[in-house]
């Protein structure tokens, strides 16, 4: 009986596990995620919708509305080759 | 395509309830053995209610992934790492190698190593994420990719829930299946016990929602899912500047995210009970519904026997 319980779960986890490697085979899938960005396009297309040139701007905040530790998302200091070309790029400030 | 065929179906349902209106007899066959089948489930509600299977599964294990990005929940219009959180979900690393996983509810912090905070990887290795890896989409870190996965089912999820409720309106589902009679209301301790004792109703009760059902129905429907759309705009700058009294009404941003969460965990609360409800009262004749649209009704019981 035991060992019936343990099979079924067995199977439960591997069902689930190959449910969610297929997710992330979707994920990595370039027409899959052709098609997920298409929603993006709904999402500009709304924003600039409601977005126009009248709209009011954000709300404003005061400067002690500011978060002491101002997190940046993901990473601040990324390793790709483009980062780091740019990084050492300096640009001359002119009058 | 999509939306041609339901809506040519959505005409059709309604000629057809207008028909079966006008007979004075809804739709009912008979079963080979005898029982009384009736036609439940329309098409539109069905094909609506599959879309939202769907959509809600993928939006809540994406919206995970969103959320381990900064894995805490604030009040108010603060949101960075060091501001007080009423939830957070963490791992501290232990001298001897070892990690715990913390979660923070208000003051209170419970030990949740193995599940939330930390927990053992695919692979086996120790991870130090707030929802582990089988439960968000992808499994891997990846905020990027979740709110890809996110903003596309969320679209469908409301352009799916638009065609619900204009349907539901429209062909009287609302009106006529779910909106709770007085009579309902006055027999809500009957229904309250009969649930408690597992008793489901038969004969002429099972054609109809119970008043629980209905009641449980509508709050999801025009609270919870309505809820959930519009704390996820309010967490939308672009929204904001266009609409600053959703910052009013949920009281900032980060409360917008906070409720969101909350919510979600409300909608997760009503599937479980749902689930159990299928189990319960039978998961053939339940599954046939949601299928096909019809429904066995179970024969009063009676005395004779």
């Amino acid at each position: 009986m035991t060992r019936d319980l343990l099979t079924r779960r067995a199977a439960l986890l591997g069902a689930g596990g190959l449910a969610l490697s297929g997710c992330d085979q979707l994920s990595q899938n370039q027409t899959f995620k052709k098609l997920l960005e298409s929603a993006e396009n709904l999402s500009l297309g709304g924003q600039r919708l409601v977005l126009n040139s009248s709209a009011p701007l954000a709300r404003e905040y005061q400067p002690s509305d500011i978060s002491r530790d101002f997190k940046a998302n993901g990473t601040v200091k990324p390793d790709s080759a483009d980062y780091s070309r740019l990084a050492m790029t300096q640009l001359p400030i002119g009058g | 395509m999509l939306w041609l065929m339901l809506g040519i179906e959505m005409a059709v349902d309604i000629a057809n309830q207008k028909i079966a209106v006008q007979a004075g007899a809804p739709a009912v066959r008979k079963t080979r053995s005898g029982r009384e089948l009736i036609y439940r489930h329309t098409l539109f509600v069905r094909l609506t209610h599959w879309i939202n299977v769907l959509c809600i599964a993928l939006l809540l294990m994406s919206g995970l992934q969103i959320f381990n990005a900064h894995p805490m929940l604030h009040w108010g219009i603060k949101g960075g790492d060091t501001d007080p959180a009423v939830l957070s979900i963490y791992g501290e690393d232990q001298l001897d190698g070892s990690a715990i996983g913390w979660t923070k509810i208000g003051g209170q912090a419970f030990n949740t190593t193995g599940i939330l905070g930390v927990f053992r990887d695919r692979d086996g290795f120790l991870s130090g994420r707030a929802f582990p890896w089988w439960i968000t989409i992808p499994s891997y870190q990846s905020l990027a990719e979740g709110r890809r996965w996110h903003f596309f089912f969320a679209w469908l999820f409301a352009l799916n829930g638009l065609a619900y409720l204009i349907y539901g309106f429209a062909a009287r589902h609302f009106q006529r299946d779910l909106a709770p009679t007085r009579l309902d209301l006055r027999n809500i301790g009957r229904s309250l016990l009969d649930h408690l004792r597992f008793r489901h109703p038969r004969g002429e009760a099972a054609k109809r929602y119970n008043v629980l059902q209905k009641l449980a129905y509508m709050t999801v429907i025009f609270v919870l899912l309505t809820l959930m759309i519009f704390s996820g705009l309010t967490m939308s700058p672009g929204v904001d500047s266009v609409a600053p009294w959703l910052l009013d009404l949920f009281g900032g941003r980060q409360s917008a995210r906070t409720i969101h969460f909350i919510t979600a965990t409300f909608i997760v609360l009503f599937i479980l009970v749902h689930l159990v409800e299928v189990l319960l009262s039978g998961v053939f004749n339940e599954m046939r519904s949601i299928l096909t649209g019809w429904f066995a009704v179970k024969p009063e019981k009676t005395d004779a026997h």
